[in-house]
């Protein structure tokens, strides 16, 4: 008698936008060892500060609506319980604070805090709270909304394939029309996210276009600088914006969304090597927001042994809020994207199973930044790497 | 939206399941929203679809809203299951029908469906979700940690305070309850305090009653350690899943989840045989507003599979349903019984309902006038259930290991039958041997075999053990042997099993752990300084060193730019390479990544890595309730930073304390043979499963009897018996040895039922046969050899012995 092959359990595999689609867009490898599996990073600092800072507005937001307390908000006595949260939140996961940027009290009892534990992810909690906080969260109509669909999955073969479908998901903020109508009434636009809305030509056009009353923005914040223009990160932003707006689409409680914002927290508090990415992009013509005047001056006039220059608060925004538009085709086009990042996942993922050694199965390419960060860098196969130094300890 | 009809032909026809002949499936299906139903759901008997055809009846016949329905089941695997399935068929059924619409309005509400807001989890992420989204203003969400840090949070702030760890009277009365003298291993301590601890949520137990009412020293240590352990997780603002459990009830008895409540219509429950009470009174709070909302509840299971009594699970909560429901929730019940098995052919469908139904005693455990599976027509596949039985191990791993060979080559196999064994009922001790030679004459023709030649693989195969443990107190198993015959071969085979090996134990491994020793701590300095390191911990340890020193000196590649040695010999003298000088402090996790640039294994391999995981895991996830989250500092403090990773990460590692994380198995690769624990098996199923139900035992020896026929002194407490004298559901009518007897039977009935067209039993001869002593014949009870438990051999209708 022939035995029957072995069915295999329906699972749509799930696939988070940032979690899993950018991150094997960075590294096909590295991705299989730390997202796909579970090895954690030894030093997460992108890691931990992407999600501290998630973690940080949303716990804020809802501070905010729970008392509208007025802005700024003062650190020791406001803030710092929401950073103490979301620390614990994180080291509960395995994701430890790196010491150099924020000081730890999860293990200490009673500590006086002084000025000096406030390091830069504090200051940079403090100044997206302080800056944006004000503007956005009167704004906000419902905060971290879990985003989710399915696709079609591509290539399909039935003797092959997982399954199906994929499902694609994320966690967004939508901020509405009425509320920034309300707001807009309320006081006379001296709302700064509405006042970048207003001067981006394309938003305008697209509201005066509009059938329906209402609308929506999404948002989405990210803990880094603002990518240079020939980055791959700044295409791949924009794809991400794109397909969250088509999957909120497909929630009922929706209305037509109109625009993403991205906003990129480290501008608002540069690090040094921050501030020389954010001055190369500069010289190079490499991003969309110069500086002028003294900002100018300041960043033209610096180098890595000083320290970061005061640039001004108009500038720092400008360069941290990214208004991303939408249109159907873009969509399109995202979606696309996304569908063959996901083919290629599974298209790995395939070879592993039947067999193929992990390395061989998963190619390791990446940007020459990510490897010098990466744990897998003295064993991957990465031809670049081969002969870089092996630091002891 | 649309009419019972439509939909029914919409099944038919669109997603092509034919339930046209099932009434069963059909009546559990069309039931109406406000029709509670109590559904025993045999093994294959399709109720994964019953559920999701549930569902989507609700949605498109009803017009249920997707945030009315919630619905749980017991593991992450099968909510996702679970899920995936609503997701696709409900995405087929949404597509024909906008196509087939002209209808404007029905349309746009068609489109706006949402599958995604159908609350489907476990009852663990569900609460999670719930309390999140429904958190009161202004409060912090209390942070869950998983199973593994609630072990090292115990051994942390309950084991170590007040060094109760050493404490006698605590290791004897933890013993006590496991059979043994005592427990002496804080990570198996550990262990043990929070099955307590977890039972007394579980059986919603008053805690200070129990307090005052406790009866040894022991238990009162172990209290005291509870209550240390919850104070300092409330005043970190952490819980555990069973304190998580709690705190979900008391939100949805205190009005808190009241617009949760309000909403709800239907109330799904799955696996309802291994409900605990907590769980059953969330679900009855739950199904109070689905019935006022004019919804209704409904729980499927099985009692016959319920195997998580030693989690804290009461079948009792579901073969008792109806008449609990009633009681509580003042509503009527319909009892369906899905009865039909699409999955196993005729034979082993006989077997398993001969199985189940054999024992006498065990009756009064299930369901009331339970009906027997019935087999779906399978046309073609007629292989009887077959035995293979030998006269020690490593001949029974050699011809099993010679017919998985064969077949994985695609070999069409011919099995010689020897004989065939018959049920024999009231045989005594002496005859049955003679009996049994007389079979001989009854063989048959040979039995062919052979897998699918182009989707057939060896993952169609699964060895299914009481224990996967490929050694055991220092004796190979069955899983040892057989994993040598096919990784040893000139077409070597691969076997997938992980829980097979104990972590530290693991060669690589060994080396893995050892090597990090080597480095943060030579010569064991700082090791040697600690007193009250456990004897086993301080064995494994100096083993590890040894075969990492082993391991430096085959001078492993690559050589270059650093060689293994040369990189141990820096670290160890704390002479940098690429810094100036040593810095203050260094990463474990850092150090780990490097070290693996040397093990091929946990680089490449699939459960190389698996094990790694875990060890990562160790390092990072205990790390936060310590000082120097797994960094080891070069100061003044390099003395405590060690002693601290050695506590928290290498110990516990070195005691066992670490398992494989079972989610992380849920890949099984294709290309292996599985072997695993029956307890893993649940749920799934395989073209030939290969049982193992003797391999062990040669004799009626008492060590072996948990696992066979679980005689016990009639007067020993369990800790269950313990704890439900203070619980409301009470001592349960049936004593100890029943209950150990009943778990035995289910377990083997899970087992079997995971057969699709083939079962194998496999064993060593004096399992079947029994073995003489002093010129006397004795026998070896066994109940999944068809044993009652009055100690009767029933057997088996026909097992074909090759
Ligand atoms: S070193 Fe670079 S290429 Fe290699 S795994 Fe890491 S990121 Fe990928």
């Amino acid at each position: 008698m022939k035995l029957s092959a072995r069915s295999k359990a329906y699972m749509i595999p799930e696939y988070s936008l940032t979690g899993d689609l950018l991150s094997f867009l960075t590294c096909n490898l590295q991705y299989r060892y730390q997202n796909k599996g579970t090895l954690p990073p030894s030093m997460p600092i992108q890691l931990w500060f992407g999600e501290f800072i998630h973690g940080i507005m949303e716990e804020s937001y809802i501070k905010w609506k729970n008392g509208k307390t007025e802005f700024p908000w003062d650190w020791k006595t406001q803030i710092r319980p929401i950073e103490d949260m979301i620390d614990l939140r994180l080291q509960v996961r395995g994701l430890y604070p790196p010491p150099k940027q924020f000081y730890s009290t999860v293990n200490e009892e009673n500590v006086e805090l002084t000025d000096d534990h406030e390091l830069i992810a504090s200051a940079r909690a403090i100044a997206s709270i302080n800056i944006w906080g004000p503007y956005l969260f009167p704004l906000i109509d419902s905060a971290e909304v879990l985003i989710k669909g399915i696709r079609d999955m591509p290539d399909y073969d039935e003797s092959k394939s997982r399954s199906n479908y994929y499902g694609i998901n994320g966690v967004i903020d939508v901020l509405s029309s009425i509320n920034i109508q309300e707001t807009q009434e309320k006081s006379k636009s001296d709302n700064e996210i509405i006042n970048y809305l207003k001067e981006n030509k394309k938003f305008q056009e697209t509201i005066f276009n509009l059938d329906d009353e209402e609308y929506e923005i999404i948002i989405d914040y990210k803990g880094m600088k603002r990518p240079g223009l020939d980055s791959p990160n700044w295409l791949h932003h924009q794809w991400q914006i794109l397909t969250y707006s088509w999957l909120r689409s497909k929630q009922e409680d929706s209305k037509k969304i109109i625009a993403g914002i991205i906003f990129y927290l480290n501008e608002l508090v540069p690090s040094i090597p921050d501030l020389k990415a954010i001055q190369k992009d500069i010289f190079k013509n490499n991003t969309d927001v110069l500086p002028e005047d003294k900002d100018l001056i300041a960043i033209e006039e610096w180098d890595e042994s000083k320290k970061v220059p005061e640039l001004s608060d108009k500038f720092k925004m400008n360069r941290s809020i990214r208004i991303i538009n939408i249109d159907e085709n873009k969509i399109k086009t995202s979606l696309k994207e996304f569908d063959d990042v996901v083919k290629n996942i599974e298209k790995s993922l395939i070879r592993e199973t039947d067999g193929c050694k992990i390395k061989e199965a998963w190619k390791a390419d990446a940007e020459e930044r990510t490897c010098l960060a990466c744990d897998f860098k003295t064993f991957c196969n990465n031809k670049h790497n081969q002969s870089k130094e092996f630091r002891i300890p | 939206m649309i009419s019972n009809e439509e939909f029914k032909n919409i099944i038919v026809n669109i997603l092509n399941r034919d339930i046209s002949t099932n009434e069963d499936q059909k009546e559990a299906i069309f039931s109406s929203t406000d029709d509670s139903l109590f559904i025993v759901a045999g093994p294959g008997s399709g109720k994964t679809t019953v559920m999701v055809l549930k569902i989507l009846k609700f949605i498109f016949v009803d017009d249920i809203e997707p945030t009315e329905i919630l619905s749980t089941t017991f593991t992450r695997k099968a909510a996702e299951e679970l899920y995936s399935r609503v997701l696709s068929w409900g995405d087929e059924i949404k597509k024909f029908l906008l196509e087939n619409n002209s209808d404007f309005e029905k349309i746009v509400k068609i489109n706006k469906i949402d599958f995604n807001q159908i609350n489907i989890g476990t009852i663990d992420g569900v609460a999670e979700e719930l309390l999140r989204v429904h958190r009161d203003p202004g409060t912090n969400l209390p942070v869950v940690i998983e199973t593994f840090v609630a072990n090292s949070a115990m051994i942390h702030s309950g084991l170590f305070k007040n060094n109760r760890y050493q404490k006698q009277e605590l290791q004897e009365y933890l013993g006590h309850y496991k059979g043994i003298k005592k427990i002496s291993n804080p990570a198996k301590m550990s262990e043990a305090i929070l099955e307590l601890k977890n039972r007394i949520y579980f059986d919603q137990i008053d805690f200070n009653k129990l307090y005052e009412n406790t009866i040894s020293i022991g238990e009162k240590i172990a209290l005291d350690a509870i209550k240390d352990y919850i104070e300092d997780l409330n005043n970190r603002n952490i819980i555990d899943f069973p304190m998580l459990e709690a705190e979900f009830l008391k939100r949805l008895k205190n009005n808190k989840l009241d617009l949760f409540l309000n909403n709800i219509k239907i109330l799904l429950v799955d696996e309802y045989q291994d409900t605990n009470l907590i769980q059953e009174n969330i679900y009855f709070t739950i199904a109070k507003s689905a019935l006022k909302n004019k919804g209704s509840i409904t729980v499927v299971g099985d009692d016959d599979q319920s195997l998580y009594r030693f989690r804290g699970a009461t079948v009792d909560l579901f073969t008792n349903f109806k008449e609990r429901s009633k009681k509580a929730l003042n509503v009527d019940i319909k009892e369906i019984n899905l009865k039909t098995n699409y999955r196993s052919t005729e034979n082993i469908i006989k077997h398993c309902n001969h199985f189940v139904e054999l024992d006498k005693k065990y009756q009064s455990a299930r369901v009331k006038e339970k009906p027997k599976i019935n087999a779906f027509n399978m046309e073609g596949k007629k292989i009887p259930v077959l035995g293979m039985f030998r006269h020690n191990t490593e001949m029974l791993s050699k011809d099993l290991s010679r017919l998985i060979k064969n077949l994985v080559n695609k070999k069409e196999i011919s099995l010689k039958v020897k004989k065939v064994i018959n049920s024999q009922k009231n045989l005594s001790d002496s005859n049955l041997l003679e009996s049994r030679k007389k079979d001989l004459g009854k063989s048959k023709e040979n039995i062919t075999l052979r897998l699918d030649e182009t989707h057939g693989s060896p993952s169609d195969i699964a060895v299914l053990t009481f224990s996967p443990k490929e050694i055991n107190k220092g004796k190979y198993s069955i899983t040892h042997f057989l994993r040598k015959e096919l990784e040893t071969d000139k077409n070597p085979i691969s076997v997938f099993n992980p829980r097979g090996q104990v972590l530290q134990e693991i060669n690589y491994v060994s080396v893995f752990c050892g090597l990090m020793l080597e480095c943060i701590d030579p010569e064991s300095n700082y090791q040697k300084e600690i007193k009250k390191i456990p004897g086993i911990a301080k064995k494994n340890m100096r083993k590890w060193r040894e075969a990492a020193r082993e391991f430096i000196s085959k001078s492993p590649e690559p050589h270059k730019p650093v060689s293994l040695e040369e990189f141990v010999k820096h670290w160890q003298i704390r002479q940098p390479i690429g810094y100036e000088k040593w810095p203050e402090t260094a990463s474990l996790m850092e150090l780990a990544y490097k070290l693996i640039t040397w093990i091929e294994v946990l680089q490449d391999d699939v459960e190389g890595i698996v094990y790694l995981e875990a060890i990562t895991k160790t390092i990072t996830q205990t790390g936060f309730f310590n000082k120097y989250s797994a960094n080891i500092h070069f100061d003044e403090d390099e003395k405590n930073s060690i002693e601290e990773a050695l506590w928290n990460i290498f110990i516990p590692i070195a005691m066992g304390g670490v398992e494989i994380d079972e989610n992380l198995l849920e890949t099984l690769p294709q290309d292996r043979i599985n072997i695993m624990s029956i307890h893993q098996s649940k749920g799934l199923e395989f073209p030939l499963v290969i049982v193992d139900v003797g391999s062990k035992f040669k004799n009626n020896d008492s060590k072996s009897k948990y696992q066979r026929f679980p005689k016990s002194k009639k007067d020993s407490e369990t800790l269950e018996d313990r704890i439900r004298n203070f619980s409301s559901i009470g001592k349960s009518e049936r004593d100890n040895e029943d209950k150990a007897f009943d778990d035995l039977t289910r377990l083997y009935f899970v087992a079997f039922s995971r057969a699709e067209d083939v079962l194998l039993l496999i064993g060593l001869n004096p399992a079947i046969e029994g073995y003489m002593i002093k010129d006397k014949h004795k026998s070896i009870p066994n109940v999944a050899l068809g044993w009652s438990r009055d100690e009767e051999f029933i057997g088996f209708d026909e097992i074909y012995m090759i």
